[in-house]
């Protein structure tokens, strides 16, 4: 019924508009006119379908379960009602006319922003689109959205639960994003990648405001677009909009000659801007014009919802997330503290990193949930698109589930079994890949060898329609202190790789000089000379500024950076800032005793983990925290609640506490037998219903800065991870926050379920609203007001 | 076009009483403050309503708003039509707040409370132009009254964010349990009258937390 090749397809106009014309009575949902008024929701579609719509959208824009949770109708009733009037409406014209089921977002922000989960967003849009299917209608239309993984969980849903042809459109601002950052350039990566049937724009701007958005979106994607504009800009009070039927077909028609195809009108547009257009494409037809698009030319890149990378040049992987080999991280994994993850992948962005590699296995850990913590949290804080990289396929795909973008997955290689399973993976969810050329018989030693594997990989994802752009072939750095004689080899492959099979190549550098003293060296040495035979990718810590120096160098010398115009602004801002740090240091000595209490007393914190180095060299690190630590922060404690210092002072003297307290914990991971500098493990968290965490992160900084060892739970925490939170770590103390009214409620539920579970341990709670006396009738033990407090109240429990 | 944040307040909101503001911390506030503003997505919306006074509620007709407890019905006193507004700082600089609150937290909690003052100034512009549309029909504004303030209770928020459509408009939505999100965003209910703006009262005498309001013990309001 939808023929894509050879005709402009004609959508219809605003539904909400025309049922204000109409005079209907809009109650708190205008679905449910559906079943009160259906013979006004049927003629308006007929007057779309007169005007020359082929395709009408039912009016079930947000007949979803939350949006529905305060009225008197179901899902079911409104969805279905809804399809049965605009199938009746088609049923009635003489020309094939196709109903879509029309889903626009749930009405509540995904996390991390809101506290959404995808899993929920994802069961709404399932009951609406296997209900919508079942009433008949012929395809599916996701509009509207403005969160890309908002998007990706209606679209899961309805491939998932339906075999309708599946339409998504989002809408942009003029800047070309949408409220929550998403990039037009994303959004068509990530759909086309997803498989939707056509993709596109809808509302929020007039033609002439998203014709430079067109620009890029036909530029980014091979399927279809869809243009679904708004009658101009609204007036917010009168609720009118600017431009006439006839401007609006007008501004339309140079959309055809960027090759949209499937065009019609959002708010404000009624059935006379769709009888222009028609009369706008007739014109068209009679003068020869043609709607030829551009050939289309598919690009290697990922993306966040709010960053693409294109491949087209080195791009730097940050290898600094996985835990083989770190004590610390792997420590951090076991001890769930995301926070440390979080830094890492946050330093290596500040460094230079355009994609983070992700890995959280271990052996006897829940590798696929944390995968998806992990994931979810970074998203939060950082804007670069991941690697997901795991040797199980159940961890991939959990991760691929709830990603936002289009990621990359690390790894297949040559082995049939290994391709056949991850394969249809990266295809579903629309990834690239990492293809290791190695198979069941190991690593090939010789490039030919090499390969060979990576165009049996390659042409083994063309068959499962993953496109040779989305293939980053790695072919494998050898440890040149033991195959000293293949290391060219790995050079030479890629090489072959590159010229032959024009794709993208990675490379793991660092493993090369694996054994040998001053590493760095033949890092850099390596890393260069990959780079110049065509290495696009390496994976690299990021930190080190040798590596990152190799790069920017290698873009000058390749005629990549022009100018050095990178270049130069990098490195002068270096030397300048070099320049000043030299003239900022602190009056006080390193190799003064006091230096660090005075770093402490004054949030120094630049300054506080050579002061601690200093000391560990006469002092043991038990005696620095007892001695030097706890009574500096007593100090500042004393003087913020007194007044003389306030918050971000507390902090910054906690920060710097924090530096001092890492090289002790460093120095003693490497000492047998001096025990912990731990003084008792707390659980900290943001209750169920609350994501405002703010003040919880602020105790949590401070408590850290005591010794008291923070298990974070994060906000919106459910009841029962807290209970098991406690029942698991024995912790004695627990501290939960809760900002409003509305969530003390779920703050007395968390207390009452962690008393019934038999816990032994003392449970402190905050927030904005709670006092002493409230704190008691909810059953807590104590109340502290501040993050000082906290500490008294911890001081007072574990000592 | 906010450009620049009022000092003074953002000072007020971190608990800064009397003590000087040191080197260092203006420093912070400084880069704060650039950085809040570069990245700032203001945005607002307002929409004008009569309303219905009944024993039960003020209505808004059209609508499925009903506005309950004796404090909005004082502070409507002397209006028969009211604005609406939702304005918000955009989602920008909770993932920027987020990131500090993880690498340094001194900064996360400025930011934080530029954020605050950002939103105030945003719904500040939205005020000024509501001020002009009514004071060219001789008309005044009440203050800003958003649900939670008094008896007015929150879950007020649900309706009002519906009939302004904030989620598609600006970009604000609800979570379960009535926060908004962006977090550094508003709503309020302004009233329009005749009279001087007299019926301005203190508005800690409506605020539910006035008994333990930190910024009361130190003697300011928020």
């Amino acid at each position: 019924m939808l023929d894509f090749k050879n005709q402009i397809i004609m959508l219809d106009g605003g539904m909400g508009t025309m049922l204000q014309a109409a005079g209907v009575p809009m109650g708190k949902v205008p679905e449910a006119l559906n079943v009160t008024h259906g013979e006004a929701v049927i003629d308006i579609h007929r007057q779309y379908i007169d005007a020359g719509a082929d395709i009408i959208y039912a009016n079930t824009f947000s007949a979803n379960r939350y949006k529905l949770g305060h009225s008197d109708y179901s899902v079911e009733e409104l969805v279905t009602a809804g399809v049965v009037n605009a199938k009746k409406a088609a049923a009635a014209s003489e020309r094939d006319v196709a109903v879509a089921l029309d889903v626009g977002p749930i009405g509540e922000l995904m996390e991390p922003n809101g506290s959404l989960k995808f899993e929920d967003a994802y069961d709404m849009f399932k009951e609406m689109m296997t209900v919508g299917a079942k009433a008949g209608a012929d395809l599916i239309v996701i509009e509207t959205s403005t969160d890309l993984l908002e998007m990706k969980a209606a679209v899961l849903a309805a491939k998932e639960n339906t075999s309708l042809p599946v339409f998504s459109t989002m809408t942009f601002e003029k800047n070309g994003r949408t409220f929550t950052g998403v990039t037009v350039e994303a959004a068509a990566l990530t759909l086309t990648g997803l498989g939707v049937d056509a993709v596109g724009i809808n509302c929020s701007l007039g033609p002439d405001d998203i014709y430079p958005l067109a620009q890029k979106l036909v530029e980014w994607t091979p399927l279809p677009v869809i243009i679904k504009a708004n009658a101009g800009l609204p007036n917010l009070n009168s609720g009118g909009y600017d431009i006439s039927a006839g401007q609006f077909a007008e501004q339309m028609d140079k959309f055809m000659d960027l090759g949209v195809q499937i065009i019609g009108g959002c708010c404000g547009t009624t059935p006379e801007y769709i009888r222009e257009m028609k009369k706008m494409l007739s014109r068209r037809t009679a003068e020869g014009k043609r709607a030829d698009r551009p050939a289309f030319v598919r690009r290697a890149a990922v993306c966040s919802s709010t960053q693409v990378v294109e491949i087209d040049g080195v791009r730097v992987i940050g290898e600094r997330i996985n835990p083989t080999g770190k004590k610390l991280f792997k420590e951090a994994l076991l001890n769930h503290n995301i926070g440390y993850i979080l830094t890492q992948g946050i330093s290596q962005v500040e460094a230079g990193a355009h994609i983070l590699d992700v890995n959280v296995g271990l052996p006897k850990i829940d590798e696929a949930g944390l995968m998806v913590e992990v994931i979810k949290e970074l998203q939060g804080v950082v804007d670069v698109p991941l690697q997901i990289d795991s040797s199980h396929a159940g961890v991939i795909e959990s991760g691929l589930r709830i990603y936002n973008g289009k990621p990359i997955v690390n790894s297949v290689n040559g082995e049939t079994a290994v391709m056949e399973k991850i394969f249809p993976l990266v295809k579903k969810y629309g990834a690239a890949v990492v293809g290791l050329t190695l198979d069941e018989k190991g690593i090939p030693l010789l490039a030919e060898e090499r390969y060979a594997v990576a165009e049996r990989i390659v042409r083994k994802a063309e068959s499962y329609g993953i496109p040779k752009e989305d293939v980053y072939i790695d072919c494998l750095t050898l440890t040149a202190s033991a195959q000293q004689k293949e290391v060219v080899e790995t050079l030479k492959a890629m090489q072959l790789v590159k010229e032959r099979l024009g794709v993208k190549t990675v490379l793991g550098v660092s493993n090369i000089s694996f054994g040998l003293p001053k590493r760095e060296f033949v890092n850099v040495a390596f890393l260069t000379l990959a780079m110049a035979h065509g290495l696009d990718l390496p994976i690299i810590n990021p930190n080190v500024s040798a590596m990152m120096a190799a790069i920017d160098s290698f873009n000058i010398l390749y005629n990549r950076d022009e100018g050095s115009r990178f270049y130069v602004d990098k490195y002068s801002k270096i030397v300048e800032a070099e320049k000043n740090a030299q003239s900022a240091v602190p009056s006080v000595k390193p190799s003064d005793t006091k230096s660090l209490e005075y770093a402490v007393l004054n949030g120094i914190r630049e300054y506080a983990a050579d002061a601690t180095r200093e000391l560990l060299k006469t002092r043991s690190a038990m005696d620095i925290v007892n001695d030097i630590l706890i009574p500096a922060l007593d100090k500042v404690g004393a003087d913020f609640e007194s007044g003389k210092l306030f918050l971000p002072q507390l902090i910054q003297s906690a920060t710097t506490a924090q530096e001092a307290f890492d090289v002790l914990k460093e120095y003693m991971s490497g000492q047998k037998d001096e025990g912990t500098v731990s003084k008792g493990k707390v659980i900290i968290a943001t209750v169920k219903g609350d994501i405002h965490d703010i003040g919880k992160n602020i105790v949590k900084v401070v408590m850290e800065n005591y010794g008291y060892e923070m298990i974070d739970l994060g906000k919106d925490v459910p009841i029962e991870k807290v209970v098991e939170a406690v029942q698991q770590t024995g912790a004695k103390l627990v501290g939960l926050s809760a900002l409003m009214t509305t969530t003390v409620v779920s703050m007395e539920e968390t207390i009452r379920a962690i008393h019934e579970a038999g816990c032994d341990c003392k449970i402190w709670v905050g927030g904005a609203v709670l006092t002493e006396d409230y704190a008691r009738q909810i059953g807590a033990d104590f109340y502290a007001k501040d993050a000082k407090q906290s500490v008294d109240i911890a001081k007072s429990i574990l000592g | 076009m906010i450009r620049r944040l009022n000092r003074e307040e953002i000072l007020r909101y971190l608990g800064y009483k009397d003590s000087g503001v040191t080197e260092r911390i203006e420093q912070l506030l400084n880069r704060c403050e650039a950085e809040t503003l570069k990245i700032l997505q203001s945005k607002y919306i307002y929409r004008r309503f009569p309303v219905e006074k009944g024993a039960d509620g003020i209505r808004i007709p059209g609508t499925a708003l009903v506005l309950f407890g004796n404090d909005i019905q004082e502070h409507l006193k002397n209006c028969n039509e009211i604005f609406l507004l939702g304005a918000t700082a955009g989602i920008e600089l909770d993932k920027r707040i987020r990131r500090y609150m993880v690498t340094e937290p001194d900064v996360g909690v400025i930011m934080d409370s530029c954020g605050i003052q950002a939103v105030e100034q945003i719904a500040d512009l939205a005020e000024k132009e509501m001020e002009q549309e009514v004071s060219a029909e001789g008309c005044h504004l009440t203050w800003r009254f958003s649900p939670g303030y008094g008896d007015l209770p929150l879950e007020t928020q649900r309706e009002l964010v519906h009939v302004l459509d904030t989620h598609r408009k600006i970009g604000v939505s609800l979570t379960e349990s009535c926060l908004m999100v962006p977090s550094k965003s508003v709503t309020a209910i302004l009233g329009i009258s005749d009279t001087k703006r007299d019926v301005r009262k203190n508005k800690c005498n409506f605020c539910n937390n006035r008994e333990r309001c930190a910024f009361r013990k130190r003697g300011t309001r928020c």
